[in-house]
């Protein structure tokens, strides 16, 4: 008898449908399966076999052929088990065909029969949605996580028998046997919100580089900062993701999708409710960057997707690692090749850099550093010119001295919510102003629209203008100056950019233009 | 001064017994302690080219004969008259002691070369020279002296003697050059190999408006060894000595040694007590050099050597004092100032030579206004100071003056 089940393979963060079929005739008893199967699909057979005997469902010595469709694409992962035990025992009778239609079923089988967890089970979902499929029957473990997804049943199992029983029941009465898992993202996402450990309360002095880092979070602009080492670099990066606006339940499955496909997604939590902080170290290889494998997976740079991935000792990397951020940059997604197919990962991410500015760290500090102008133009070096043309803000970060920390005391720092604050009312601005030009944040302006949104009045631009004639700085330099203007007006809710606006912009440019156009 | 007359210990020589004088000096193991030797009693170099092997043995003391083996082959395989030829073509001159150009303040020191290769012009006599030296790792504070001492010596016509390094060297010899005076370089290495490469430009410079010369054969690469020696020819072609900045062990020490022993004066720009930078030329105050407050300083003095017209210098102070008081006039027409103006009037103030830091400077604004600048607003008035030119990053985040 022929049977079918539907079930579905992860390709990239994307998901395929996949249909199982199973026949069972007459013949030399045999299990066979095709359909361009990856080893661990293939060894599905000898789990399913042992699963079955071990659930006590005895199946005939028959000739058993399986076929995963459409048979030109690779399948992978170990999500088939549970389908194809499904689709075997539909041909032999044990479960009813219908039972299983308009259902998506994956997950893994152990040999005691036990239903295990998969990865990508929200990428899964979504793809079944969009299918139009009602009912998705995954493993006990992913379905908080399935649960997310509104507009689709959810249904978790946890051993082959109890699916079988689940399947064989009236339809009327099965959610009595086991009830759909429903969650409220919304209500989750208040839970999660509540947990911020970090803020930039903790951050004493270095009022310069916070503000700076709040005009990054508010236009999405990436940043750099240089400093002597111990000058709170790293603090600020950790805290960023504090102050950038609270994801949205849409960004946070796009998010949680790829941690799933990588499967990353913490077990507790059904989904990612903060943003993604990422700080790999700097001996990090190309495919954990970037992502690869044979069968790719996402990198650190989509892990860092919709959050911020801040690289720490910035020159320390490889040179080539660095550069690998180019496509990811410019095009928000890193497109790998494999023999079969091209695999898409979006990476939209915050860029945030840390670094010294030469090898000991404490240039332009003459009383401490001794490096010779050719070590520090090596060092710096190491950042190609076409990373740092996609950085809009670059900061210097002084060495602060306990003595004057004390003496600060004047100036209470800000903590990260009312920070916060600023930035969300920069980034509704943002919102109203690109609404239906598919942009969403300043750092985002090209050059074709830097005239229509970055417009200055004449007399507003003489001092830059002055500025820029006399440091050389070039046209793209100039707009960066624009956009970060831009960014500044919007946080102080001005229409216009004003003078005052281009200045302090002019401050955030400064600093790169004097390290890597041999200004020091 | 006839050509005839001795001078420097050696008779005056025709220019046509140049290439003959290079081919001596070229010799590896050539002191010029043993040219002179050589040429001792009037002798001619293309008379000692000329000479036989016996005839060399004869004029020198019994230690320096293995010298004449070296000769010898040298003299086998090498045409004087060629080579000097193809030195010019390159742009490099030589002169040696007994030459009209050979500078005569050089001829003075002790242990002088006995001919150097240059590029571009030699210092002229008539005008005094200053060598300004200092750290290599200089502070923003040497930096910014160094460049106005070198701008405000040039206005004044004195040539600028010094080294082409890094740092306080390259600073001055720029400045200099950029106000259209003279600078000469003293190199640890040949005259057609730019050392430290990053002085690219500046080596142009010196070839076009000034002049680079060196005691070593063109050709020869830099080495450590090679540059304490050339510091004595950097004091003695100078009438005084300006330290900009040196730490208390510092290689620029040397050249004041130096300067010392050949009788120059020792100018020291003084500064912080704390500051390392600052030590050696502090304690050369302390040891009775010259303070350098301004240019003034250092034109009285060479007024005093008989080195430096008193009419220029009345001229140059009349001419600072004008400008002091035009600026101080047009500070006076400006009745209402708005409270920008003040702030940064203010923080000109504030911000001096030694960088401070943002946090600081808002800080220390508070302390005189008692009204706390929000950081946006800080940044917008540093930054408009500094398109304007009143202050200048530091690096570090920090501001100077």
């Amino acid at each position: 008898m022929f049977s079918v089940v539907i079930s579905a393979s992860i390709y990239g963060v994307g998901s395929r449908l996949v249909r199982v079929e199973a026949d069972v005739s007459r013949g030399i008893p045999c299990f066979q399966m095709v359909g361009m199967l990856n080893s661990e699909v293939r060894e599905a057979r000898e789990r399913v076999r042992v699963a079955l005997k071990n659930a006590e469902i005895k199946l005939a010595p028959m000739c058993i052929n399986v076929n995963l469709s459409p048979a030109d694409l690779r399948k992978e992962g170990t999500a088939f088990d549970l389908p194809i035990a499904i689709a075997v025992l539909i041909a032999y009778g044990y479960v009813r065909q219908e039972c299983v239609e308009n259902s998506l079923i994956v997950g893994e089988l152990g040999l005691n029969g036990e239903v295990r967890a998969v990865k990508g089970i929200l990428s899964i979902v979504q793809e079944a949605r969009r299918q139009g499929i009602h009912k998705c029957i995954v493993p006990r473990e992913n379905a908080l996580e399935g649960a997310v997804i509104q507009g689709i049943d959810i249904v978790g199992v946890s051993h082959i028998r109890e699916i079988v029983e689940y399947l064989n029941v009236d339809r009327t009465k099965q959610s009595e046997q086991i009830p759909v898992t429903r969650v409220d993202p919304q209500e989750l996402m208040q839970l999660g919100r509540n947990r911020m450990l970090l803020d930039f309360a903790e951050v004493n002095g270095q009022d310069s580089t916070k503000r700076a880092a709040e005009i990054a979070a508010a236009g999405f602009h990436h940043m750099l900062m240089v400093g002597p080492p111990g000058s709170g670099k790293t603090m600020i990066a950790n805290r960023i993701a504090t102050i950038l606006p609270p994801m949205t339940v849409d960004e946070s499955i796009e998010v949680s999708t790829i941690y799933s496909v990588a499967g990353m997604l913490p077990s507790q939590n059904s989904f990612l409710v903060n943003r993604p902080f990422l700080n790999p170290h700097h001996t990090i290889t190309q495919q954990a960057l970037i992502g690869g494998g044979r069968v790719p997976t996402p990198g650190v740079v989509s892990l860092a997707h919709r959050g911020v991935l801040f690289l720490d000792e910035l020159p320390e990397f490889k040179r080539e690692n660095l550069d690998l951020l180019r496509q990811p940059l410019e095009d928000k997604q890193v497109q790998i090749a494999r023999n079969n197919g091209t695999y898409i990962f979006p990476s939209d991410f915050m860029l945030v850099g840390a670094m010294n500015p030469c090898p000991c760290g404490y240039f332009p500090d003459r009383q401490k550093c001794n490096c010779a102008p050719y070590e520090i133009g090596r060092y710096l070096g190491r950042i190609s010119g076409p990373i740092l043309d996609r950085i809009d803000i670059c900061v210097e970060t002084p060495s602060v001295n306990l003595e004057e920390m004390s003496k600060q005391t004047i100036v209470s720092s800000e903590n990260s919510a009312m920070i916060r604050k600023r930035v969300l009312s920069a980034r509704e601005i943002q919102k109203d102003r690109f609404k239906g030009t598919g942009l969403q944040f300043n750092s985002e302006i090209g050059s074709r629209e830097i005239q229509k949104y970055c417009a200055v009045k004449a007399k507003n631009q003489k001092l830059l203008f002055r500025a820029l004639e006399q440091k050389n700085i070039t046209l793209r330099g100039y707009y960066k100056i624009l956009k970060v203007a831009r960014t500044i007006a919007d946080i102080d809710g001005a229409e216009q950019i004003e003078e005052r606006h281009l200045m302090e912009a002019l401050y955030y440019r400064k600093t790169d233009e004097k390290y890597w156009k041999g200004n020091w | 001064m006839s050509q005839k007359e001795k001078r420097n210990g050696i008779m005056g020589m025709d220019e046509k017994e140049l290439p003959y004088a290079q081919w001596l000096y070229q010799i590896k193991g050539m002191g010029s302690k043993t040219i002179v030797k050589l040429l001792g009693d009037n002798r001619k170099p293309s008379e000692v080219y000329a000479m036989t092997c016996g005839e060399w043995e004869e004029l020198l003391p019994q230690g320096k004969h293995a010298i004449v083996k070296v000769m010898e082959e040298n003299r086998l395989h090498y045409n004087p008259e060629e080579e000097y030829g193809k030195l010019l073509d390159k742009g490099i001159h030589f002169t040696c002691l007994g030459q009209l150009t050979y500078p005569d303040m050089l001829a003075h020191i002790s242990d002088k070369p006995f001919g150097i290769y240059y590029k571009g012009k030699l210092p002229d006599k008539d005008k005094p020279s200053i060598a300004i030296i200092g750290a290599r790792n200089c502070s923003a504070y040497g930096k910014y002296m160094a460049e106005k001492l070198g701008h405000e010596l040039a206005e004044a016509g004195v040539q600028v003697i010094s080294g082409m390094a890094r740092g306080v060297d390259g600073i001055s010899q720029y400045a200099a050059l950029e106000k259209g005076g003279y600078s000469m370089a003293v190199f640890g290495c040949g005259v057609d190999i730019c050392y430290p490469a990053e002085n690219g430009n500046l080596y142009r410079m010196l070839v076009e408006k000034g002049g680079i010369c060196s005691e070593y054969v063109p050709g020869t690469a830099p080495q450590a060894n090679l540059f304490p020696p050339r510091n004595r020819i950097i004091s003695g072609m100078s009438d005084g000595v300006l330290v900009i900045e040196a730490r208390n062990k510092s290689g620029t020490l040397i050249t004041v040694d130096m300067a010392l022993e050949q009788g120059k004066e020792v100018f020291a720009l003084p500064g912080r007590v704390t500051e390392p930078l600052s030590e050696g030329c502090n304690r050369l105050i302390k040891q009775g050099a010259c303070v350098v407050q301004d240019t003034q300083d250092i034109l009285q003095e060479l007024e005093k050597l008989h080195r430096y017209n008193k009419e220029t210098t009345e001229f140059l102070r009349k001419k600072t004092r004008e400008k002091c008081t035009k600026e101080c006039k047009c500070k006076g027409t400006i009745e209402v100032e708005t409270e920008n103006e003040r702030t940064r009037k203010i923080l000109q103030d504030i911000i001096d030579y030694s960088p401070k830091s943002i946090e600081q400077i808002r800080i220390e604004l508070f302390h005189r206004i008692g009204n706390l600048y929000s950081i946006p607003e800080m940044l917008g008035v540093l930054m408009e100071m500094e398109v304007l030119g009143l202050i200048h990053r530091a690096g570090n985040g920090c501001f100077v003056r």
